[in-house]
This record gives structure tokens, C-alpha cells and sequence, in this order.
């Protein structure tokens, strides 16, 4: 290329302009990363749930679990999706609720290991004790457990459906000073389980 | 302050953004990644040829040479660090208000489709712009825009997938860790993979590659430092096509498959405009430099496709010519990449 030919550089934006720019990327992203989180953080985060409430659990009513919850239960919302699962406090207590998809109707065994496991996961250190099997009040066996925790205690429990495609797993932790009422608590919500009739 | 200054703070300010973003990751799944190493491992390894291919098939559309290596690497790792990382927080901010404002059972449905496209769409997006500014050769037009969002969704998808992968074991009550994630990655990557993360913010950085377009040829002619209305209107209208392609995307609703259809669909249609004309304005370009004996007619016959580019420097008589042909090539294709954008 002939040196008359060449071609005139490239404007290139003065430092200010890309500073500018570059606030303007900064701004946004901080607005969203830390704004969203504070606003949320802003914003009460419990909803009181009515004595004898009931409440569905699942993606569709077939694939679906009801449980009925007693008096001073809130429900926290930020962390409920009615499809996938409950969080619950009853005074110091939480309750998780979870619906579990299982990937085959074979896997009914696998999940009180799968559910150690998800408790250590979600725990550091949490112990779960050997399962001794429940029945809810509507008949369904389940499997529940001991679990502790950093000072804590309470119940974890997994409930297979009739259908064997889905389970429901309660994971409930409190203070140890209030063991005995938080697992009468948590044994009252569990029981009161209900899955419907497996299709024939 | 000089230029290059001004730039060292850009590119610092990304490697920051990124390493919180790492760092945000880590800190969420860090439990699950020490319970269910194993499964882990396969969720991060079942992504590799997905980043592998995707990159290097995003750096051969773009036409007459690809983008360079590192920018393009580094818009891969801000999609899979600075933006994922970012968007789990505000999507858990956002995802929190709808629930509690709305209520969970509208939120359950709702929720995903109202938060990510905001949030997901504009991070992403971040990392072209921080492209732009950090290095001001690599997005001169929609078509380097197009590429370098491609790749910068293309990074965020891969490890959203890996994060999905993750979840699976939980929702499906680690029963079968490595089931839950190959089930994962055959629906985000076998059904969904098409039409994801890459295809949308390829739309969004589009915009960005219109908006530089612009803004360059208004610093050019009038030295004005304004942002240019048609930049502003095409960079928004890209954003907000892209925010819709997401919304639809993650709603509830109509089948995956159609969804997936229609978003490959848009960028698809999209990317061979913005090629045509690009190809025909450098072809164009090379016509009028031919006649005017600025390249050679072997040259103006060449220049526009890297097989034939490859043919002639295999045909140089000694290494020393063949530099001093990838020298001659580099300087023409600069200059009609400065040009065609």
C-alpha cells in the first residue's frame, strides 16, 4: 500500500469517554448484583400460614403431595417454590420441605442414602441417625431419622409416593433446648402427609 | 489520564469482575462440590467439547478472519465467571421480591421468566461492552458484536449448565448423582443447547457492534463524543429483542422445542444479514483498492476467504516471504475490518 494510500487511523475514544463507559458498566453491575440482593434483604420475608392450613407440594396434581401445617408456622418465601419445595420456621425451628423427582421407580431405596447425603451437604457435620419407618396419618410409609447438627437438632424423614415417581423429603433443625417441641412440631406436619391415589 | 491507562483500567476492572464472580460460585456450590466430587466432576467435564466446539465454530462465522484468540477467550471467561457469578446473586434478589410481592405460587411460574432475562441479559452483555472498551480493534461493527456476545453466552451457558447439573442431584434427592447429571446435560445441552445463552446475547452484542459502529463514524466526522441516536436505538432494540428471546425462553408454557426453534431461528436470520453485507462491502472494497492499485487483482480475488489466503502463504518460496505475505495480508484484512464493519 502506497503511503498516500494508507488509510486514516482508526478514532479512537479519548481516555474520558471509555472512564465514562466504564462507570456506567461498573454502576449497572453493582446496582444489579447488590441491589436486588438488598432490596430483597429490605423486604419482611416471612408469611403467616393459618392453623390447619394446607399446602401442595409438586409440579402438577398428579405429581403432587399435600401437608397440613398447626398453629404459629410462617412460611418463608423467598425460599418456596410450591413446584419444588417449602421452607417453614415455627419459631426457632426450620422446616424444609422437597419434592424429589426420582429417575427411575428403582431408586425407592436410594433415598435415605441420597438424603445423608444432602443433609451433610447442606450441613457441615450434620450426623443423620439410622431411619425407623412412619406411617402418616393416611397410611403412606416413610423413613425418618434423628439428625444434629452444630448445636442443633431434629428430625429428617423421606416419604416415597404410591406412585414410586416422586418422594417428599422434611428436613427439620431447632435448637437442642427445644428438641422434644420442635420434633412434636415437625412429627404433626409430617403425618399429616397425603399423596394421591397411585394411578393403576 | 492517557489511552492506554484508560484501557489497563478496563481490562483490571474486568479480571476483578471475574474473580468475584469465580469466587461467588465457589462459595454457592462449594458444599455440593465436596459431597458429590465424583458427579461434580462430570457435570464440569461434560461441558468441555460443548465450550470447545462452540468456540471454535463462533470464531469460523466470523467472516474473512476470525476475532482474535485472546478476546475471544476472554469473552468466553466473562460469560462463565463475571456474569454467572453476578446473576446468581441478583436472580436470588429478584427471584426473593417476586415471591414475597407477588406471592410463591406466582412466582413459581413467573419468576425465572421475569428475573434472568433482566439480569442475565444485561451482565452478560457487560463483558461485550468491557470487550469494547478494553480492546478497541476487536468490536468495530455488528458483525464482531454478534461473535464476541456469542461467545461471551456461549461461556455463561456452559456453566449455567454445570450449576443446573449440580441442582439435579438435589431435586432429584441424590439418588443417583450421576444420572441427575447426564439427564441434565442431555436436556441443557442435547435439547435446549441450540437456542440458550449463545443465541441471545450473539443478538444483544450485535447491538453493541452497531452502537461502536456508529459511535466511530460520528467521532470521525465530528469529533462529537455524544452517544449517536442510531446506536443507541439499535444497541436498545437488540437488547430488548434478546430480553424477549430469554423471556420466552424460560416461561411457562409452549413446548422447548419450538422456543429453541424460534430463538436459533432470530439469530440465524440475523447473522446472515449482517455476513451478506459485510462480505459484500469488503468484496466491494477490495473491487475499488484494485482498481486504484492499492491491492493487487490476485489480492482483491483472495483476501476475502482463508482458504485461499492459506493456498498463497503455502505458496511462498521461503519462510522469509511467507512473513513478509501474512505481514501484507494483516494489513489489508485490518483495513477492511476498519472499513467493512
Amino acid at each position: 500500500m502506497a503511503a498516500d494510500q494508507q488509510p486514516q487511523p482508526a478514532p479512537v475514544a479519548p481516555p474520558r469517554l471509555r472512564l465514562r463507559w466504564l462507570s456506567v458498566v461498573v454502576a449497572v453491575m453493582v446496582v444489579l448484583t447488590g441491589g436486588w440482593p438488598l432490596a430483597n434483604a429490605l423486604v419482611a420475608n416471612r408469611h403467616r400460614l393459618a392453623a390447619g392450613s394446607t399446602l401442595r407440594i409438586g409440579p402438577s396434581a398428579t405429581d403432587s403431595a399435600r401437608f397440613t401445617v398447626g398453629p404459629g408456622w410462617l412460611q418463608v418465601p423467598s425460599q418456596t417454590n410450591p413446584f419444588i419445595s417449602y421452607a417453614l420456621r415455627r419459631g426457632s425451628l426450620q422446616v424444609s420441605v422437597l419434592f424429589v423427582a426420582l429417575v427411575n421407580t428403582s431408586q425407592k431405596p436410594e433415598l435415605w442414602t441420597g438424603l445423608r447425603k444432602l443433609v451433610q451437604a447442606g450441613n457441615p457435620g450434620a450426623r443423620l441417625g439410622g431411619p425407623v419407618t412412619v406411617v402418616t396419618t393416611a397410611g403412606n410409609r416413610g423413613l425418618t431419622g434423628t439428625l444434629t447438627a452444630g448445636g442443633m437438632t431434629g428430625l429428617a424423614s423421606a416419604f416415597p409416593s404410591p406412585s414410586k415417581g416422586f418422594a417428599i423429603e422434611i428436613v427439620a433443625l431447632g435448637p437442642r433446648t427445644r428438641h422434644l417441641l420442635n420434633v412434636r412440631a415437625t412429627r404433626l406436619l409430617m403425618l399429616s402427609l397425603r399423596f394421591p391415589p397411585a394411578p393403576r | 489520564m492517557t489511552i492506554a491507562a484508560s484501557i489497563r483500567a478496563v481490562r483490571i476492572t474486568a479480571i476483578v469482575a471475574c474473580t468475584f464472580g469465580a469466587a461467588v460460585l465457589i462459595w454457592q456450590f462449594v458444599r455440593l462440590l465436596a459431597v458429590f466430587p465424583a458427579a461434580a466432576v462430570l457435570a464440569a467435564v461434560a461441558e468441555v467439547p460443548l465450550l470447545v466446539v462452540g468456540f471454535v465454530l463462533a470464531r469460523l462465522l466470523r467472516p474473512v478472519r476470525a476475532p482474535s484468540l485472546t478476546w475471544s477467550g476472554a469473552a468466553l471467561a466473562w460469560g462463565g465467571t463475571a456474569a454467572t457469578g453476578c446473576a446468581l446473586l441478583a436472580n436470588q434478589g429478584l427471584t426473593g421480591l417476586w415471591a414475597k410481592g407477588a406471592g410463591v405460587g406466582f412466582a413459581a411460574n413467573w419468576s425465572a421468566s421475569l428475573t434472568a432475562p433482566l439480569n442475565e441479559e444485561i451482565l452478560k452483555l457487560c463483558g461485550v461492552i468491557l470487550v469494547a472498551l478494553a480492546a478497541p480493534s476487536v468490536i468495530r461493527g455488528p458483525v464482531d458484536g454478534m461473535i464476541i456476545g456469542a461467545l461471551t453466552g456461549l461461556g455463561f451457558q456452559a456453566v449455567e449448565n454445570v450449576t443446573y447439573g449440580l441442582n439435579a442431584i438435589v431435586l432429584t434427592g441424590a439418588t443417583n448423582p450421576d444420572r441427575a447429571v447426564l439427564n441434565s446435560f442431555g436436556l441443557r445441552v442435547g435439547m435446549t443447547g441450540l437456542g440458550s445463552h449463545w443465541t441471545m446475547t450473539a443478538v444483544a452484542g450485535a447491538g453493541i457492534g452497531y452502537f461502536v459502529l456508529y459511535a466511530r463514524q460520528r467521532l470521525g466526522q465530528t469529533g462529537s463524543l455524544r452517544p449517536p441516536r442510531r446506536g443507541v436505538l439499535a444497541a436498545c432494540a437488540c437488547l430488548a429483542t434478546a430480553m424477549g428471546m430469554h423471556l420466552l425462553f424460560d416461561a411457562p408454557g409452549p413446548g422447548l422445542l419450538p422456543k429453541v426453534a424460534i430463538n436459533f431461528i432470530v439469530v440465524v436470520v440475523l447473522y446472515l444479514m449482517l455476513r451478506t453485507s459485510f462480505v459484500s462491502r469488503a468484496r466491494a472494497l477490495l473491487t475499488d483498492w484494485a482498481g486504484a492499485d492499492i491491492v493487487s487483482a490476485a489480492e482483491a480475488r483472495t483476501l476475502t476467504s482463508r482458504l485461499k489466503r492459506r493456498r498463497e502463504l503455502r505458496r511462498a518460496d521461503s519462510p522469509a516471504d511467507r512473513a513478509r505475505l501474512l505481514e501484507r495480508q494483516s494489513e489489508v484484512l485490518d483495513r477492511i475490518d476498519s472499513e467493512a464493519a
